[in-house]
Parts: structure tokens; C-alpha cells; sequence
């Protein structure tokens, strides 16, 4: 007999709303989180004295609705601000794309670049917002095993097409055009500004190894903007913090009596004729459950943790194939003062910021990749999370946080040492200061996060954010095996619920949803 | 000139695809009429003396997809197809080489040399590619259904395709997944490790493509040559006696012998449409031809914005057809030889030249040279795949001389500048270059050279902006999609105006496939 009816390795946000919901339905659920606090990429830490950054993600871009009300987020904690500017694209010159939330208003800057693509703005908006419908849709499901689908789970899978009544087939049909484009093909059919063309495209190679020109970047775009109700590139931010989002899933599971325990390393999934029966931790204690289900990466999950020779080969190789290459880094810089950002006022500074001139500056960043080198001219999005929680900086000085892309994990001829780090920041710098000149003299001190460090801090494969890349090869029935897509693994009792499955990164909580749903089943 | 004005069915273009919905309706009974604008039939598959004694088949070097029963319904070995096998791939390195040849012993050892487990591999993965083209296949033979309004026979279809994939292996089912998706080096980085045998494999990904080897969808492409099919094996391409103008003209005859009458040098200015329906043709010569139905063989753009009135067609159609993407990539360079050239790594003849020539040493050659052409300039260090036609069949050339052909990959049409006359011949110059840094007595033995631009494609062949597969090969631009959704038919959306060129399904290549098909869709619309 089990002392526990689920064990639930990781702490992210998708382990906690895996484990809140099964302790919702009366299981005995222990969680293991090998850091000192819950949250995984939704944290915040203290990177230099006194001052806080959010370490990976500033902002949520979008909450699966069904989380935030099976979990009813809101009386826990979590207050959610929606800026009105939601981003804003730097332009050299000062002459900058604030993207608001309301259309018109982002239509009336990109005037100042293009009347005719200002014209068009509302309605890509709109035709995208229909796109994601049909995502959400998809999103909600458990993917089908494939090829092989019965008549019963082909009949389960109805509600996917439902936004065609909405939409028409024609709908549909654009769904499947735009999904596996490429950022140019996109844009094309739209706009001729390179500022805004670009600052499009960004959302398309957010968190990839891919640059613009990778096909199915359409499908990456489309992801970022699932519930976001017609607001491109849409933003929400967490008060207190990207972490208050954590903690709120946190209280939500320990309200339902879900058993958390930090600084707490599982070493070991344990396996016995196919059947998994508990953890082991690296304290040398076993603990026995009923069922297991795994918050972490694949690679982490099966190859680490279960061990190669309990798997069968076909799923080993499978496994291997899984693509991480993680090439995003993320850099937090403590400042003295608020940045100058040309042509920016001070009460447009609570917003994302991003450094993409063009498509072809992007793509030819995104070229590091294949070469094994870091980006000597980076695309840089960057927030002052310190303008929004004023507690993460002392009075008068700031944060500013950096996701830079592109810095592989993969180097050729050199390795991620320090000077490597410096490098990239020194790089980034440069970037910055092309926008705000000065800022440099500012910086007090700063982080580096490479994704080695990702790796070795947050045990992410290859320090890939997502748990394995967001491409067509990875994106629903295949992710992250074509044998494992339904949540489910094939050792009996232990499941996924993290990123690494169907739909993918980000910290809107679908995968733990899911998951949680099918271990219900 | 004929003597009949009033025809069943008028086929715009005497490419191959042209002339082999042509040939299908005229052995149908009906009587059709080829229009071609140039001397010579044959478009993209045609054959010339560009210099005295030399000939070349001047833009489509080579025969993969043909299909078998094209060649039987029409007869076309009786007509002058005569397919030559091509013996070997041939990977010129700095001090080395990679040969692969039909035989598979030999093709293991040579492998083995470089990589035994790529060896043992390569074995596996010859069939495993096979396997995967069969469960293709039947989507290939699909008359692409109207996805926005299903007609009771498209549902059928797709039922039988939707059974088609059940029927798959979930090992099929994901490598089919895999190389609808992937790149072709993330699919073969799976496989293999020896990089220019990876790099050689992924070239096939990139052919006619706007994509690198590293770029997810190249894998598709990949597929796309994989399905190559001679006598039913796969991935066995072959050289047509006389070059690929003589697959034309085997067509053209088999069509002229069931009785279809072809012009040349008659160039359709518009197709004459009233009430919605196509009626007819004007020549740019003024002359008019009456006609049941007219059936273009260009592409989509050709075939919709300039042989027709956008007036005439509805506005979401138009949208689709100048959103279609049809990015040109390739160059090809012709040369005329005094001799063989000569490899450092593999000196003098042998299997080497009898087959493909591959300038893939590693995936970083082919990825920077795409990385010039993303930044609008042709590749320095080009990729390319060269044949030597006369090695094979030697009526090509006088004796003792040779012809080469080059395919040459990137030269994007829209390059920074625009195509001049000094361009062209800075491109063909690094093409020499390329070539001499393997077999250094190239720039000794050149007789004359033609160098083609994707500008050049596009005037001489009408291939709009020197795209060789009438549209990018993307999965957004395949079946039901291409080349616009609820037209992928053959039909369009001017009753009685049909299409049956590489911008249908199920694309591109020497396949007479879209003709076929397209011949066949009318023929079951007429009766």
C-alpha cells in the first residue's frame, strides 16, 4: 500500500496545476521540486543585493481560461496586469511601433511609417485572432495516438473544428496556410514597413533556433497569441512578480492538501517490469505512489531518471531525435537610474521592448546558430520589470531584464566559459546602447543565465525554455514522441506534464491540464 | 497552319505537362490543338544546339517521377523514351571522395570507408525512403479534393486516404510526419553521421528550393526526389537519350499520333473568355482559335494574371494566386568541353562521371551558400549538381568532346540590383571557380559556356521569376493548397479554363503526373 496515491516530480507551473487538480479530486499528492522555491521558469531571485528579476519570463502571454478557473487563481493571489502598451518596436531614429492593446491606437503609430500598412493593421489583427481559435481548440484536446485513430477518439476530437462554424472552412483553410509559414511569407501577404515587418516576425522566432526564414514560424507566432482576444503580441504581468503566478497554483494545490517539499532531488523514477512504482531521492529515500507524473523535460524524465535500459529501443531513439538546442539567453542587468530610451516618455517604459530593425537582421542573427557561435549582433526584447514592481530594485535604481537570442548551446571551437558570457553581454550592451546611448554607464552589475547555465540551474535540456523545440516536427500528435503525445508514457503509471508535451512552452498551464485530465481518466 | 479553327480542347504550352494532357485527350477522341510560343517544344524539358555539335538539354537536366503509366498509356517508349540509368553520385572533397553507385556492395565499401555505421545504415534507409514513397504515393494520385466544398467524390477521396493512413506503421506514419516537417539535415542527422555523405543526401532537399538544408520543409523537397521512380525503383533517376527535349518530343508524337495538331512559335496572348467561360485563344499574331475548353500548362501566375482578366476571376482567388509563392533559386550553366574534366580526388574517367556530380562537400558549403542568396546575391561557393550527358550518351557531343551541365543553387531572382549581363558572368565565373577547385583543368578545356540566370529561365522558358517547379515546394503550397484552395483540381474558377502544369498537384518535376491527371479530370467532367 502506498503512502502516496501521486508523486509529482518538478515544481513548475505545470506540476503544481497537475498536482492542485488531482489533489482537487481527493488524491494524496506529494510534490518534488529540486530548488529551494516552487516555480521553475516562473521565478524571480535575487541577482545582485537588493536587486530582483524575473528570471526567465517577464511577462505571461497567455493563461489557459481553464486553469484559472478549475484553480480559481484569482482568490489565491494573482493579480494580472494587462498593460495598455504591450510593446513597443525600437527604431533607431526614435521613430518607434508602440503596439497598444487597442488597434486603432497601434494602427496610428505605424502610420508614421506606412498609411497603407496602418490601414491593414485591425484586420491582421483580426485575421490572426481567428487563427488562434482554431489553436485553442486544438490546445484543449488530448492528441490523438496516430496513425491508428478509432472512430470514438476521431469523434472526440469534434470540438477542434468547431470554429468553423464561426469562421467557415475557410477558416480552417487559412489555419493550415499560415501554420507552417515562414515569417516573410507572412508578412508579405500584409506589410511593407521592415519595422513593423519585423517586429511581427519576432513573435514567429520567440524562444527558437530558427530564424524568420524557418518555415512554420507561422505556428510559433500563432502560439503566442492563443487567448489573446485580438491583442497582438499581448502581454499580461504578474503583480509581485513572475513567481506570484507560482504561488498562486501553490496555494491553490497546498489549499487541496497537496504535500510540497523543496530542496528535494528525485534521482530516480522507479520502474519494475514496466510498471513504475515511486521515486527514489538523492537522499537515498524511497517513497512509493500509485501513479507518478513528471513536470520534466523528456530527456530528463526517461533518459535521466527512468534509465536507457528500461526502455524499449524504438522509444529510446525517439527520444534522442527530440530536438532541444536552446538558444536563448537571458541577461538581467542592475541599474543605477532609469534608462534614457530615445523617443520613449516615462510612462511608456512598463512594457516589452524589442530590438529587431528587420527581418533580415534577425535572420542574419539567427545564422549564429548553424555556425556554433554567439550572435554578434543579437535580437535583444527587454523589460525594466522594476517600473511595474518598484520592490525589485532600491528607491531610484532599476532592473533591466534581457532574453537574447541567439546563443546556442551548441558552440563550435569554443565552450560557455566566462568570457563567452561577457562577450554576449558586452554584445547585448551594444544593442542597447544603439537605443538608449548612455545606458551603459548605468549598469551596476549583471547576470548572465547561457543556456548551459539554463541546463544546470533549471534542468532544461540543452537549456531549451520549451522542453524541446516549438516546430511542426514537435507540435501535437509528436510531441514529444509520436508514443507519448496523450500524456501518458509507455511505463504504466507515470506520466508528463510538463512543456515537452502537447501544446508546448509557455506558462499558461494547458499541458498540466491536460495531463491531469488523462491521469483522471 | 491548320486548317481546323474550331478545336475540342486547347492546351496553352507545349512543356511536357502540355503535351501530355494533350496526348490523353486526343486518344480520348478529342480533337486538341498545342500552342507553343518558342521554335521548340518542350519548355522547362527540351533539348538545343546551343553551340555547333553540342547539344543539351538546356533547363531540366534529368528523369525521376515519370510516371510508368504515362509511359504505357501513351506509349512513349515507342515514341523515342529511352530512359539511361544514372550509375553513381560522385562527392568531390578537398583530398578525398564519396562515391555512391547502383551497385550496393560497392556503394557499402565506399561508405564504409568514411563511416561503417553509415554504411550499414545507408542499407536501412534506401528501403526505409521507399517505404515512405509508397505511402505517399496514393496522396500523389489523389486529384486534389475542394477543401472548402467537398463534392461527394472528393469526400470519397479523402476517406480513401484518411484509410490510406491508418493503414500506416506509427513508424511510417512518423518519418512521413518527420519529413513533411523537418529539415532534410535535422531529418538526416537522425541517420547518419559522415557529414558530406549528410550533406550530399540533404542536397536533394534544396534542389529548385529557396531553402538550405537547414531549413525546416527541406525535407519535403527531399522526399518530393525521392519518389523518383524508373522501372519501380526508387530514387533512381535516369538520363534520357538525347536529352530531356527528347521526353517532349517522345510525348509530342505520341499526342500528334492520336491526332492532336501542335503549333510552335504561336504564343497565346490571351485566352478569350465570355460569359464566364473560356471560348477560345488570341495569338499575339492576331490569329483567333475557337475551342470547348482551354487548359493552360503554365503557371499559376501566367495562367491567371496574365492569360486571363483579373476581372474575370473572383477577388480572394486573385488574393491567393499573387500570395502563391514562386521564388526562383537556381541557375544553370552549360558547357561545351574539349575533353573530360579531371577530379584531383578520382583523376581520370570512370563510374564517377557517368552519374551525378555533387558539390556538397559539408552542410556549412551548402548553408553559406544560401545564406548569400537569403541576402540577395548568388552563392560565391555555389552548390550544384552537374551531369556529363555526353558520357552517357554520346551523340550528345562530337567525338572526344563533351557537354556539362550544371545546376547551380543559389541564385535567387531577385537579386540586389536586378540580373545585368556583368552579373551573369560573375555567376558563371564563381561557377567555374567552384567546379575548378575539384578538377582544376575545367577552365582549360571550356569550348563555350551558357549561363542561365533565373531572369534568363523565366524569359526564355516563361518559368515566372525562374521558378523550376511552377511554386515553391511549401506544405502550405501542396494538394488541396496548390495552387489555391477549392481550385486544386485542374479546374478554375472560369468555367471551361483548366490548368495542368508543375503549379498543380502534385508539383513538379519531369512526371507528366498534372497533365495526366488534369486530362483525366476533364475527360470525366466531359462525359
Amino acid at each position: 500500500m502506498s503512502q502516496f496515491d501521486i508523486i509529482v516530480i518538478g515544481g513548475g507551473l505545470n506540476s503544481l496545476i497537475t498536482a492542485s487538480i488531482l489533489g482537487q479530486s481527493g488524491g494524496k499528492v506529494l510534490l518534488f521540486e529540486t530548488r529551494d522555491q516552487v516555480g521553475g521558469l516562473a521565478s524571480t531571485s535575487e541577482f545582485a543585493p537588493g536587486f530582483k528579476c524575473n528570471v526567465i519570463n517577464d511577462v505571461v502571454k497567455w493563461i489557459d481560461p481553464r486553469v484559472m478557473k478549475q484553480l480559481n487563481l484569482e482568490s489565491h493571489g494573482l493579480e494580472l496586469h494587462s498593460p495598455d502598451i504591450v510593446r513597443i518596436a525600437l527604431d533607431t531614429q526614435g521613430q518607434h511601433i508602440v503596439f497598444h492593446r487597442d488597434p486603432n491606437e497601434t494602427a496610428g503609430s505605424i502610420a508614421n511609417h506606412s498609411e497603407k500598412d496602418a490601414k491593414v493593421w485591425k484586420q491582421f489583427t483580426e485575421y490572426i485572432d481567428k487563427l488562434t481559435h482554431f489553436l485553442e481548440k486544438l490546445y484543449e484536446l488530448t492528441p490523438p495516438k496516430l496513425p491508428n485513430i478509432g472512430l470514438k477518439e476521431a469523434f472526440s476530437m469534434r470540438s477542434m473544428l468547431s470554429p468553423i462554424r464561426k469562421h467557415g472552412t475557410r477558416g480552417l483553410v487559412d489555419f493550415m496556410r499560415v501554420a507552417p509559414m515562414m515569417m516573410p511569407e507572412l508578412v508579405d501577404e500584409w506589410f511593407e514597413n521592415e519595422l513593423l515587418r519585423a517586429a511581427i516576425s519576432t513573435a514567429g522566432i520567440h524562444h527558437l533556433s530558427f530564424g524568420p526564414f524557418a518555415a512554420a514560424t507561422g505556428l510559433n507566432l500563432l502560439h503566442q497569441h492563443v487567448h489573446s482576444k485580438g491583442v497582438f503580441h499581448n502581454v499580461q504581468f504578474v503583480k509581485g512578480g513572475t513567481s506570484e503566478l507560482a504561488n498562486a497554483v501553490k496555494l491553490s494545490a497546498e489549499s487541496v492538501n497537496v504535500e510540497i517539499r523543496t530542496n528535494s532531488k528525485v534521482s530516480a523514477i522507479n520502474v519494475e517490469n514496466g510498471v513504475c512504482n515511486g521515486v527514489t531521492l538523492e537522499s537515498g529515500e524511497t517513497i512509493q505512489a500509485d501513479q507518478v507524473v513528471s513536470g520534466l523535460d523528456p530527456q530528463n524524465t526517461f533518459i535521466k531518471l527512468v534509465g536507457p535500459s528500461k526502455l524499449n529501443p524504438t522509444f529510446a531513439t525517439q527520444l534522442r531525435n527530440i530536438k532541444y538546442r536552446g538558444s536563448t539567453a537571458r541577461i538581467h542587468f542592475a541599474l543605477n537610474g532609469l534608462p534614457k530610451i530615445n523617443g520613449i516618455q516615462e510612462d511608456q517604459m512598463g512594457t516589452i521592448f524589442s530590438a529587431s530593425p528587420s527581418i533580415e537582421y534577425l535572420e542574419r542573427t539567427s545564422d549564429s546558430v548553424k555556425y556554433g557561435r554567439v550572435a554578434e549582433n543579437p535580437y535583444v526584447e527587454f523589460t525594466i520589470p522594476s517600473v511595474i514592481n518598484p520592490e525589485f530594485s532600491p528607491v531610484g535604481k532599476h532592473v533591466l531584464s534581457a532574453s537574447v537570442q541567439y546563443a546556442p548551446y551548441h558552440l563550435r571551437g569554443m565552450n560557455w566559459s566566462k568570457e563567452l558570457k561577457d562577450q554576449l553581454k558586452n554584445n547585448v550592451i551594444q544593442v542597447l546602447e544603439n537605443y538608449a546611448p548612455g545606458i551603459s554607464s548605468l549598469i551596476e552589475s549583471s547576470s548572465v543565465l547561457s543556456p548551459m547555465d539554463l541546463e544546470s540551474q533549471f534542468g532544461l535540456t540543452e537549456g531549451n525554455l520549451n522542453h524541446g523545440e516549438m516546430t511542426l516536427d514537435q507540435f501535437m500528435f509528436m510531441r514529444p514522441t509520436i508514443s507519448t503525445a496523450q500524456y501518458k508514457s509507455p511505463i504504466e503509471n507515470l506520466y508528463l506534464c510538463g512543456p515537452g508535451t502537447h501544446p508546448g512552452g509557455g506558462l499558461h498551464g494547458t499541458n498540466g491540464f491536460n495531463a491531469a485530465r488523462e491521469i483522471l481518466k | 497552319m491548320s486548317t481546323v479553327n474550331k478545336y475540342d480542347a486547347i492546351v496553352i504550352g507545349g512543356g511536357h505537362n502540355g503535351l501530355t494532357a494533350a496526348a490523353y485527350l486526343s486518344r480520348a477522341g478529342k480533337k486538341v490543338l498545342v500552342l507553343e510560343r518558342r521554335y521548340i517544344l518542350g519548355g522547362a524539358a527540351v533539348t538545343e544546339e546551343i553551340y555547333p555539335g553540342f547539344k543539351f538539354s538546356v533547363c531540366s537536366y534529368v528523369v525521376s517521377l515519370m510516371k510508368p503509366n504515362v509511359m504505357r498509356e501513351l506509349m512513349l517508349p515507342k515514341f523515342g523514351l529511352e530512359l539511361l540509368p544514372l550509375e553513381s553520385t560522385f562527392t568531390p572533397l578537398d583530398n578525398d571522395y564519396l562515391l555512391r553507385t547502383a551497385d550496393a556492395d560497392q556503394t557499402y565499401r565506399e561508405i564504409a570507408r568514411h563511416s561503417r555505421k553509415d554504411a550499414e545504415t545507408y542499407m536501412r534507409f534506401g528501403p526505409a525512403m521507399g517505404q515512405i514513397g509508397m505511402a505517399v504515393r496514393p496522396i500523389l494520385e489523389t486529384v486534389a479534393p475542394n477543401a472548402i466544398r467537398p463534392s461527394l467524390s472528393d469526400m470519397g477521396a479523402m476517406k480513401k486516404l484518411l484509410d490510406h493512413f491508418k493503414s500506416l506503421s506509427s513508424e511510417q506514419f512518423e518519418y512521413l510526419t518527420k519529413l513533411m516537417t523537418m529539415s532534410s539535415a535535422d531529418f538526416l542527422d537522425e541517420w547518419f553521421e559522415f557529414e558530406p555523405l549528410k550533406a550530399s543526401m540533404s542536397a536533394s532537399g534544396i534542389i529548385g528550393t529557396f531553402m538550405g538544408p537547414r531549413s525546416p520543409g527541406s525535407a519535403y523537397v527531399m522526399l518530393h526526389h525521392y519518389m523518383g521512380d524508373i522501372d519501380g525503383a526508387f530514387r533512381a533517376w535516369g538520363f534520357q537519350r538525347g536529352g530531356t527535349g527528347a521526353v517532349s518530343m517522345a510525348i509530342a508524337r505520341s499526342a500528334e499520333h492520336f491526332g492532336a495538331d501542335i503549333m510552335t512559335e504561336a504564343s497565346v496572348e490571351k485566352v478569350i473568355v465570355k460569359n464566364g467561360r473560356a471560348v477560345g485563344v488570341a495569338l499575339e499574331n492576331g490569329d483567333e482559335y475557337c475551342s470547348d475548353i482551354v487548359i493552360s500548362g503554365l503557371d499559376p501566375k501566367l495562367t491567371f494574371l496574365k492569360m486571363v482578366d483579373e476581372s474575370d476571376l473572383p477577388s480572394d482567388f486573385v488574393t491567393d494566386i499573387k500570395n502563391f509563392r514562386i521564388r526562383g533559386s537556381s541557375g544553370k550553366v552549360n558547357l561545351a568541353l574539349d575533353a573530360l574534366p579531371n577530379f584531383t580526388c578520382l583523376p581520370g574517367d570512370g563510374h564517377h562521371l557517368r552519374g551525378a556530380i555533387s558539390i556538397s562537400p559539408s552542410y556549412d558549403h551548402l548553408e553559406r551558400a544560401y545564406d548569400d542568396a537569403k541576402y540577395g546575391n548568388f552563392s560565391q561557393e555555389p552548390y550544384m549538381d552537374i551531369i556529363l550527358p555526353s558520357v552517357i550518351d554520346p551523340d550528345m557531343a562530337p567525338p572526344g568532346k563533351h557537354v556539362m551541365s550544371c545546376f547551380v543553387q543559389y541564385a535567387p531572382y531577385d537579386i540586389k540590383g536586378g540580373w545585368n549581363d556583368q552579373k551573369r558572368e560573375a555567376f558563371g565565373d564563381v561557377v567555374i571557380n567552384t567546379i575548378a577547385r575539384y578538377a582544376p583543368n575545367i577552365k582549360d578545356i571550356i569550348l563555350h559556356r551558357q549561363v542561365l540566370t533565373p531572369a534568363d529561365l523565366e524569359s526564355i522558358f516563361g518559368l515566372t521569376e525562374g521558378n523550376i517547379f511552377h511554386g515553391e515546394l511549401s506544405l502550405q503550397q501542396l494538394f488541396t493548397m496548390r495552387p489555391a484552395v477549392k481550385w486544386a483540381d485542374y479546374t478554375t474558377p472560369i468555367k471551361n479554363y483548366y490548368q495542368c502544369g508543375s503549379g498543380t498537384h502534385p508539383g513538379g518535376g519531369i512526371t507528366g503526373s498534372p497533365g495526366e491527371m488534369a486530362a483525366k479530370k476533364i475527360l470525366g467532367i466531359w462525359s
